[in-house]
């Protein structure tokens, strides 16, 4: 991939955020009614309503708020949350290791999990594996990651101790204890992706194994591990890449509601209480954070695809 | 693969029918109207009322009156279930209705238009596809309040982008063949045009989509409601009985079974039938 | 292309089998008649054999039996296929891997998507030396060289770090040439190298396969649609008809005196210089699609001097040395061999 290109996608990243930004921004202006007597309650008074308002800057005209606003971003400045009153940047710092963590080893289980099982059904087609990771593929996507983490964590941490229940150890604490907190709740965060993947890579494979250029590498000796390292691998791996993209965001929501069921205080707890007590500067922060770390992931897929893809480098 | 399987199927004219000849889909269609059926029926058929409390029977196992055990107020399992079952029903048809009213007319509109207004709703569209989608749901109940109307409009929200690109795509995808060139030549309005012409092409891909879609507003139904930003209190849906369970997994922890097998079940039926509609409206076979 | 200066002479009957395909028959596992019934022939150590017919006549089907690369629908009924000495269809996978690539090189149609998208063109062709003589990377990509350099690829040894996509349907091609004979193969299958590619470029890799045969010994089995490459290159020929051999024959004196009403009406539709002005005759209709074969002699229906003894089995009858037909009428003597049959 060429340094042009990589600047492009950069530059479609910021404009995409730049849209985000308006549309958070705009979270507040789309409140029905008096968004600051909304947020203070039945029991405020003038004074507390005058405060709030003065503290999310709605005397001002709306472009200038919005420049305001835009200019304390840059700043790294996302206001204070009209609750606790600390910084939100703080907040979501604080708040997104965990959630980070979980989606990101959610991520892996579903690569690892997904591309394996898709990898071995298109390999076998037919064969009876195949048709059981359909049919398990097919479950997975209907089956809503919260109630498949319940039943793990009841199966192994409850019914059996082999694995804590709740609450989460930051890396720094140890591999383990970082990794068994999380295992279950990624796993279930991940099940539904896996099965996507499953099926787009069968998919991808079952497609790669009659092209002519597999019959030539057969035709030149290779076979096997050699056949699947080399040719089928790759070209396989193309189109699975961008169903990866797609599903990053997927699981970076879905973590809000493990992370309930898991018992970890992460961006999505913090979002869900931020709703309930319409904190809106908190959950500017969050749909901002996500959608961050959402354009990161595809730039990042975006690299490796032109990475697998070569027609891409150059192109 | 034989060689007849290679010849294209014949354009279907009865989609329904093809559907229901795959067994799959023909047990899927059957769950449905079970479904619809004790959903409309419930008040008839429920043993008891859902929201009366028995507060000396709580967590009650199995048994002959409560054929689903109790949960944490003495309330009968079974019937709440049954209840449920009417928002598992209408809330995807929120969220439905919504992403339709949105996605519809910006996709007829973008596709017909083409040029900068297409350019601008398709940027905003991938904008939107692009964020989490719980994470926006969880914005947008933030505007309008918890609740299960609002949390499923916002829902409808999140899918209008989705339905926009279906119906941008099939528009622009009929607006090059040429009977709609010469609908243009012999002078309808671009109105008539959209309605008579193109609205029956692009028919197909909706209808696929919407299918598919109810299936995953009822999980995201399922969700909010878990956190407690849907539906809320006493009324039930399977989300906030998850909840429920969830929260009294020490006194019951089975409690937790039959809603999600419900979920799956409804969210597995309208992802077979949306897969085998895709197949049949595309003209391929079943695998 | 010019008229046909039938190159190397006639071969020898006695030349020594490297490959020889007895009875092959392959179908689809169905009561149809065979997509490929009892096709035989063989090519001499060091020569050049066309297979030629219509499109659909089994040429790549037989071609792929011979590597052991069917598709998966289609089923080897019966025959042998022996290659210097070994049944390659009960020699079993580990065998079969030996001689693909290795004893064994194949050249396909279309290199554009016969090559390897993702993989660099070098690595592509040090694939067979590494794997069949367990070279490393680095003496495996010298060799990769050195085969760019003899195949007619310039700057070499940039170009081994090439993807296929970068390169032009003539490079690819002698990519997959040099990637044929990097195994160091005594036979090449060839399956329509040239088809997919400009006249002037079908010359250049036809000449380039000419000089490896002549510099490396190298037998070649050639499938083909083009009668001028088959005047212009191999020594004997293989016509095939709706999965049956018809006609084999020294490629001079199938040319001269075709004794299959099928070679002489595919002759016929090829334009010659020397008739130039004459308008090309071809053969009314098609192949019939598999499945729907005639009974007897296949070319039948389309055949001007078809007779009702056509109707039952056409058995293979020697002309001369070498020169065999499946025409029963030609056999008895009713029709004389000839370019007018
Ligand atoms: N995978 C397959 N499944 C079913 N039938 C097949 C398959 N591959 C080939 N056939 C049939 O076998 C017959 C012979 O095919 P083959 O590819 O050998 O023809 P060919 O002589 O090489 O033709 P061409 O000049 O077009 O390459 C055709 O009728 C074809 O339809
Ligand atoms: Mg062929």
């Amino acid at each position: 991939m060429t340094a042009g290109m990589v600047l492009r996608r950069l530059a479609a990243g910021v404009l995409v955020l730049w849209l985000v930004s308006v549309l958070t921004f705009l979270l507040v202006q789309l409140t029905p009614g008096d968004p600051a007597e909304l947020i203070a309650g039945e029991n405020a008074t003038v004074e507390d309503v005058a405060r709030i308002r003065e503290q999310l800057g709605l005397n001002a005209p709306v472009v200038e708020q919005y420049l305001r606003w835009c200019g304390d971003l840059l700043r790294g400045d996302l206001g204070d949350s009209l609750f606790s009153g600390r910084s939100v940047a703080e907040t979501i710092a604080q708040a997104a290791p965990a959630t980070l963590s979980i989606t990101g080893l959610a991520i892996a289980v579903a690569v690892v999990v997904g591309v394996g099982a898709g990898l071995v059904a298109g390999l076998k087609q037919g064969s009876w594996v195949d048709r059981a990771v359909s049919t398990v593929a097919t479950l997975g996507i209907a089956m809503p990651s919260f109630w498949v983490a319940m039943l793990l964590i009841s199966a192994f941490a409850l019914s059996n101790r082999w694995l804590p229940a709740t609450g989460y150890a930051p890396l720094r604490e140890g591999l383990w204890p970082w990794l068994s907190h999380l295992i279950l709740p990624a796993t279930a965060l991940g099940l539904a992706t896996a099965a996507e993947l499953a099926r787009h890579t069968r998919g991808s494979v079952c497609d790669v194994l009659v092209r002519p250029y597999i019959r030539t590498a057969r035709a030149r000796g290779a076979s096997g591990f050699w056949l699947v390292r080399r040719h089928l691998l790759r070209n396989a791996a193309i189109p699975v890449v961008t169903v990866l993209g797609l599903q990053a965001g997927r699981l970076l929501g879905g973590s809000i509601v493990v992370e309930v069921v898991a018992g970890i205080t992460g961006l999505g707890t913090t979002a869900i209480n931020a709703v309930l007590q319409r904190d809106y500067p908190v959950i500017q922060g969050y749909v901002l954070f996500s959608a961050v770390i959402v354009v990161l992931v595809n730039l990042a897929v975006d690299l490796t695809y032109g990475w697998i893809n070569p027609k891409v480098r150059v192109a | 693969m034989t060689a007849a399987a290679t010849l294209p199927a014949p354009v279907r004219r009865r989609p329904l029918r093809a559907v229901l000849r795959r067994p799959s889909s023909a047990v899927a269609f059957a769950f449905l109207v079970l479904l619809v059926g004790s959903a409309i029926a419930a008040p008839v058929i429920a043993p008891h009322d859902p929201d009366a409390q028995e507060l000396g029977n709580r967590f009650a196992g199995v048994s002959l009156s409560h054929l689903a055990g109790t949960d944490e107020f003495g309330r009968d399992v079974l019937s709440r279930l049954l209840y449920a079952a009417r928002i598992a029903v209408t809330a995807p048809l929120i969220s439905v209705g919504v992403a339709v009213l949105v996605g519809l007319p910006a996709g007829l509109w973008a596709g017909r238009r083409r040029g900068v207004v297409d350019a601008v709703s398709g940027r905003l569209a991938d904008t939107l596809l692009s964020l989490p989608a719980l994470a926006s749901a969880l914005a947008i109940v933030a505007v309008l309040g918890p609740g299960l109307t609002n949390a499923m409009i916002a829902v409808g929200i999140i899918f209008s982008p989705t339905v926009f690109r279906v119906v941008r795509g099939a528009t622009l995808a009929v607006a090059e063949e040429t009977f709609i060139e010469s609908a243009a030549a012999i002078g309808c309005s671009t109105r008539r045009t959209l309605w008579v012409h193109v609205l029956p092409n692009i028919a197909a891909p909706l209808l696929v989509q919407v299918t598919i879609l109810m299936g995953v507003a009822l999980l995201a139904e399922a969700s909010l409601s878990f956190i407690g930003l849907g539906v809320q209190p006493p009324d039930a849906s399977w989300g906030s009985m998850l909840g429920a369970a969830y929260r009294s997994q020490y006194d019951a922890p089975y409690a937790v079974v039959p809603p999600g097998i419900a979920l799956v079940l409804t969210v597995l039926t309208f992802n077979t039938l949306g897969d085998a509609l895709r197949d049949v409206l595309s003209g391929r076979r079943a695998s | 292309m010019t008229a046909a200066p039938l190159a190397t002479g006639t071969a020898p009957a006695t030349a020594e089998a490297l490959l020889s395909v007895r009875g092959l028959t392959l179908d689809l596992g169905t009561t149809q008649p065979g997509l490929v019934q009892d096709v035989e022939f063989t090519v001499p150590k060091g020569r050049s054999v066309a297979l030629i017919g219509e499109s659909g006549c089994g040429k790549t089907l037989t071609a792929m039996a011979i590597l052991g690369l069917l598709p998966r629908a289609v089923r080897v009924v019966s025959g042998e296929i022996d290659f210097a000495g070994t049944d390659l269809l009960t020699c079993g996978p580990r065998e079969l891997r030996r001689i693909r690539g290795g004893p064994v090189g194949a050249v396909f149609q279309e290199p554009m998507s016969s090559l390897d998208p993702t993989m660099t063109v070098g690595d592509q062709i040090a694939e067979a030396r590494r794997i069949h003589f367990k070279e490393g990377r680095r003496t495996a990509r010298e060799h990769a060289r050195g085969l760019l350099d003899r195949v007619g690829i310039p700057d070499a040894k940039r170009r081994l770090d090439s993807y296929p996509h970068e390169m032009s349907g003539g490079m690819q091609q002698r990519v997959m040439i040099a990637a044929a004979i990097a195994g160091e193969p005594r036979l090449v299958l060839a399956d329509e190298p040239t088809t997919a590619l400009d006249v002037t470029i079908q010359a250049e890799i036809l000449e380039l396969l000419r000089d490896l045969r002549r510099d490396l010994g190298l037998a070649v089995l050639l499938v083909t649609h083009d009668l001028g490459v088959v005047a212009d290159f191999c020594d004997e020929v293989v016509v095939m008809y709706a999965g049956h051999v018809v006609e084999k024959a020294p490629v001079r004196e199938a040319f001269r005196t075709p004794a299959h009403p099928y070679t002489s009406a595919l002759l016929g539709s090829v334009p010659r210089s020397d008739r130039a002005r004459t308008p090309l005759e071809v053969i009314g209709g098609r192949v019939p699609p598999a499945g729907s074969f005639p009974g007897g002699c296949r070319f039948r229906p389309r055949c001007r001097h078809a007779a009702a003894s056509c109707g039952e089995p056409q058995a293979d009858t020697v002309l001369a040395a070498g020169h065999h037909t499946c025409c029963g009428r030609v056999a008895a003597g009713d029709l004389t061999p000839g370019r007018e049959l």
